[in-house]
């Protein structure tokens, strides 16, 4: 592990996860910088969503899962005995896959995080959906169209309906789980020119198996192989020096097959 | 298309071998039609109250919060349930249950008061609401027990003159065994309107930091309502079609009112009872007719609206 970044918001040490008998992560160990992107990448299978699920204790929903090992964010140690899952993941966000808005109007969609943290309604709840909307830059497609359900919505205008969702309560991290796995290509550059603007603001997490993606958008980047965090650090040292010979033949490989 | 054809062709039947009997004279006698269908509302009603929150308690048990093998346990036992015949039911009521209602009513609502409170308490007291605890809910079953039985001990106690049933074959009874007769129905609707839902919803509602009662609250029971509603009306058409054991532990007594300690007689125990003392051809015989009609009327209205509710419900899931 090397260089380790200025500002941490979120640290992982020596985290493992079993599922049942089956281990998926072993000793994955991490740092996400303030206000830049962290790219996550691997062969499908390597732990990459997983790791991310240890972050904001998603795995705890799973029957059989188990973690062993710290995530930090900033002072809150995510898996101290009492520590409160409500307060972790209003400080850690996170976007799915796949767009998975409720099935309620596009307000009710963004404001739902505010609400189970106490701002019931009213002008600040309106301000702040419309400031998580405007940042997600889907405000001018929407700002007619409030209280329509979010699933009349285009699949691109949902996914910024998720990222506005997951924001809107301000957390400190942002982990995205492939957001841009579906998309075509024009569509995917201009999906990852709003990631670098959210990158001002927000800790990034960006799993991909995308590596050209990760080379344009982050700044640092951890390659998981096998549930094992084999290398990270600066993502241009590792794209021109990797390391290890698995980093390698990923980067290679993929450059090779244009994906 | 075959069954289409069919099912058009019963009430057709029916109407046609009403209108061609020789007209008697005599109207047909509304107000015994009238008794009749409250019957076999009151009947139906009071097995829902049994029935539904039982049932869609343990859908949302099932779907949100229990281990998955504990889940299929559970659907297994109430298919199980579902096997059990009705006149087996019937005779249970009949035989066993009748005779000690009459002298438990009182114990019997405490219990029912009781039973839901100490499971209520003792979830705040554990603040369970996770999935990963695997068999730890079955606690929970022993804890229902003795509620239940302490319920009917504290009923016992103050059992005075106020619950006194006017028959031991009364509502209640027929509610009570009703109602375990159309749990599995509940259950297993409800069991699958919860499971359509896209799970990746409820995640999300967790990932925004929900708890599990918030995101089964929020976002899952909102989404599913329309297959709950579904649920109950299939439930109802159940109640109201059933015979073996309205026949069994009504007391068969046509009664009006809505005294829910009183007997009653249900449309499709007077089909039952009163069909082999009728000529073919009678006013009586009409009458016969005329409460086959309704029953297959009342039972195919609910069950167009489960129908709907669960096109309702799929059309949701699909945008």
């Amino acid at each position: 592990m090397n260089a380790a970044p200025v500002s941490v918001a979120l640290s992982a040490r020596d985290v493992s996860l079993w599922y049942g008998a089956r281990q998926v992560l072993d000793a994955a160990s991490l740092d996400v910088a303030s206000r830049c992107i962290t790219a996550v990448v691997g062969r499908s299978g390597s732990g990459k969503s997983s790791l991310l699920r240890c972050f904001n204790r998603l795995n705890d929903e799973i029957d059989g899962a188990r973690v062993q090992g710290s995530v930090r964010v900033g002072e809150l140690d995510a898996y101290a005995r009492g520590a409160s899952l409500s307060e972790l993941r209003r400080r850690v966000g996170m976007v799915f896959q796949r767009p998975n808005p409720f099935p309620m109007s596009v307000h009710d969609n963004v404001g739902y995080g505010l609400r189970l943290f106490g701002l019931k309604r009213g002008a600040e709840l309106d301000d702040r959906i419309e400031a998580a909307l405007r940042v997600a830059g889907l405000w001018d497609e929407v700002a007619n169209r409030l209280d329509d359900s979010a699933l009349d919505l285009s699949f691109g205008q949902q996914q910024r309906l998720v990222i506005a969702r997951a924001i809107a309560v301000e957390p400190e991290v942002l982990l995205l789980d492939e957001p841009a796995s579906a998309l075509d290509l024009a569509a995917m550059l201009r999906f990852e020119e709003l990631l670098l603007q959210l990158a001002s603001r927000f800790a990034i997490v960006l799993v991909t198996h995308n590596m050209q993606q990760a080379a344009r958008v982050s700044r640092w980047m951890a390659f998981l192989h096998e549930g094992r965090v084999l290398e990270f650090g600066d993502t241009d040292a590792i794209f021109t020096n990797p390391h290890r010979r698995e980093t390698e033949d990923f980067i290679t490989g993929r450059i090779v097959s244009g994906d | 298309m075959f069954v289409l054809l069919l099912l058009c062709a019963i009430p057709a039947y029916l109407l046609a071998s009403a209108a061609s009997l020789p007209f008697a004279g005599q109207s047909p006698d509304w107000a015994r039609l009238g008794i009749l269908f409250g019957g076999s509302l009151r009947a139906t009603l009071c097995a829902l109250v049994f029935a539904v929150p039982v049932g869609i308690a343990a859908a949302l048990f099932a779907a949100h919060f229990c281990a998955p093998r504990l889940r299929g346990w559970l659907r297994a036992a109430l298919e199980l349930l579902e096997a059990v015949p009705t006149v087996v039911l019937g005779l249970i009521a009949f035989a066993s249950i009748a005779p000690w209602l009459a002298t438990h009513v009182a114990g019997v609502v405490v219990a029912c008061v009781v039973a839901p409170c100490a499971l209520f308490a003792w979830g705040l007291a554990t603040r369970t609401p996770r999935r990963r605890l695997g068999w730890m809910p079955l606690w929970g079953v022993p804890l229902v027990v003795a509620a239940l039985v302490a319920g009917v001990v504290l009923g016992a106690g103050i059992d005075g003159t106020r619950f006194v049933p006017a028959s031991p074959w009364n509502t209640l009874l027929v509610g009570l065994v009703l109602g375990v007769a159309t749990l599995p129905t509940v259950y297993a609707m409800a069991d699958d309107a919860l499971a359509a839902l896209p799970s990746a919803q409820t995640q999300a509602a967790l990932a925004l930091g929900a708890t599990r009662w918030q995101a089964l609250v929020t976002v899952a029971l909102p989404a599913a309502m329309s297959g709950l509603i579904a649920a109950v009306c299939m439930a109802a058409a159940r109640c109201f079609g059933e015979t073996m054991i309205v026949l069994m532990a009504s007391g068969n007594t046509p009664l009006g009112g809505f005294d829910w300690l009183g007997g009653l007689r249900s449309l499709s125990a007077e089909l039952a009872l009163e069909l082999p003392r009728s000529a073919p051809s009678g006013a009586a015989w009409r009458e016969l007719l005329l409460v086959a009609l309704l029953l297959l009327a009342t039972t195919m209205l609910l069950h167009a609206v489960a129908r709907v509710m669960r096109t309702r419900l799929r059309a949701r899931q699909v945008a």
